[in-house]
């Protein structure tokens, strides 16, 4: 018998120790059963197991008894069981506008305390300055309200100044000057 | 054991329960609590936390008792409540403590000395071999796995039909013909020269 066919021996031959076949598989094992002295072995190992489990993993007597049992549980039915929390929130409507008022705030708070910060001033010469060869400096003025930028490229020979104003406005002007180096 | 009441009986008490009579519960605790222990006893291993198990699992089931829709029977439906509580509550006291097979000397029996043989005179050589051969046994249980180990003692033990195991370890009836057929193999195969 290949291992297969053992195998399905041997779940039959358990199948019909627990009396769960058919009348026509049953009759199958009982066939088999008679005719093969190993099969029978088998079924009386799994019997003596199932009995060895009986006495070491069954209880003999149950305490304690019924009626003892019920009183000790009948209290504990009678007490009411916290519910779920987001039953207490549907079921007590003054709580979900509480929470959804905490929640309304605490975004409200968060976009205010995001407006409060400055916004970058605009830095040009920055981004001239990382450029090779290039100097970027700025020039104290006697002028009130303006900035004097100066911009000088060798590679270019060109010298450029910014003078920075802010008008009535508020908006910024520049005004520029280039000069090129001769000779 | 109290021989089992017929299906109608216990829908009864259920419905009356379900419409919120307390006192309804109190036939079907008494008709199912003893096996209830027994279930819990076979995974839990003493007596006392058995009860505790049981205990919580009937008040669990009563709260849930409107959930129970009839399409299997309240005993399965509730077997299967007090299984999966004896199983937490394993897990949860292994995770606190190291179990070992010495600590069955605690429960009420102990696999050396099975409460059947332990005063038989008639045989002593016998009742050795059977001692013996029971803390093989424990050994041997103890290498299956949970899933392989329980079903074989809700089968052996507690004798539950297949189709109850299936309901109550919530798995397909394959798997628990599956689970059992490879749970007996391998302790036939480990305690072979004992049997």
């Amino acid at each position: 018998m290949n291992e297969q066919q053992d195998e399905q021996t041997d779940r039959l031959l358990q199948a019909w120790l627990d009396g769960e076949l058919s009348e026509e598989q049953r009759a199958q094992a009982e066939s088999l059963l008679a005719s093969n002295e190993e099969h029978r072995q088998r079924v009386e190992a799994y019997e003596k197991i199932g009995a060895s489990l009986r006495r070491t993993r069954g209880l003999e007597r149950v305490e304690p008894s019924a009626d003892k049992f019920w009183n000790r549980l009948r209290p504990q039915l009678s007490r009411p069981s916290a519910p779920p929390w987001w039953r207490v929130l549907w079921l007590r409507p003054a709580y979900s506008l509480a929470l959804a008022g905490a929640a309304a705030a605490v975004i409200l708070v968060a976009l205010w305390v995001g407006t409060l910060k400055e916004p970058p001033v605009p830095q040009p010469a920055a981004t001239l300055a990382s450029e090779p060869g290039c100097l970027v400096d700025f020039i104290e003025t006697e002028v009130e309200d303006a900035t004097l930028v100066a911009y000088h490229s060798e590679q270019d020979d060109l010298t450029v100044l910014w003078l920075f104003t802010d008008n009535d406005e508020g908006a910024t002007g520049a005004h520029s000057s280039t000069e090129r180096q001769s000779g | 054991m109290q021989k089992a009441r017929p299906v109608d009986e216990d829908q009864q008490w259920v419905e009356r329960c379900q419409a919120g009579d307390l006192d309804a519960f109190e036939p079907l605790v008494k008709q199912h609590y003893e096996r209830a222990v027994r279930i819990a006893y076979g995974v839990v291993r003493r007596q006392e936390d058995a009860v505790d198990v049981a205990q919580n699992a009937f008040l669990k089931a009563y709260q849930k008792i409107s959930d129970f829709s009839g399409r299997s029977r309240f005993s399965t439906w509730l077997y299967r409540i007090v299984f999966n509580q004896a199983l937490d509550y394993k897990r949860k006291r292994d995770r606190r403590k190291v179990v070992s097979l010495d600590t069955s000397e605690e429960d009420g029996q102990h696999p050396r000395e099975p409460a059947a043989l332990v005063d038989s005179a008639e045989n002593p050589r016998e009742a050795a071999y059977a001692g013996e051969m029971e803390a093989q046994l424990e050994r041997a249980l103890e290498t299956l796995s949970e899933e392989h180990r329980q079903v074989l003692i809700l089968r052996e033990v507690q004798g539950l039909s297949y189709e109850e195991i299936a309901e109550i370890a919530q798995c397909p009836l394959g798997t628990v013909m599956s689970r059992l057929h490879h749970a007996r193999r391998a302790l036939r195969e480990t305690l072979a020269q004992w049997l």
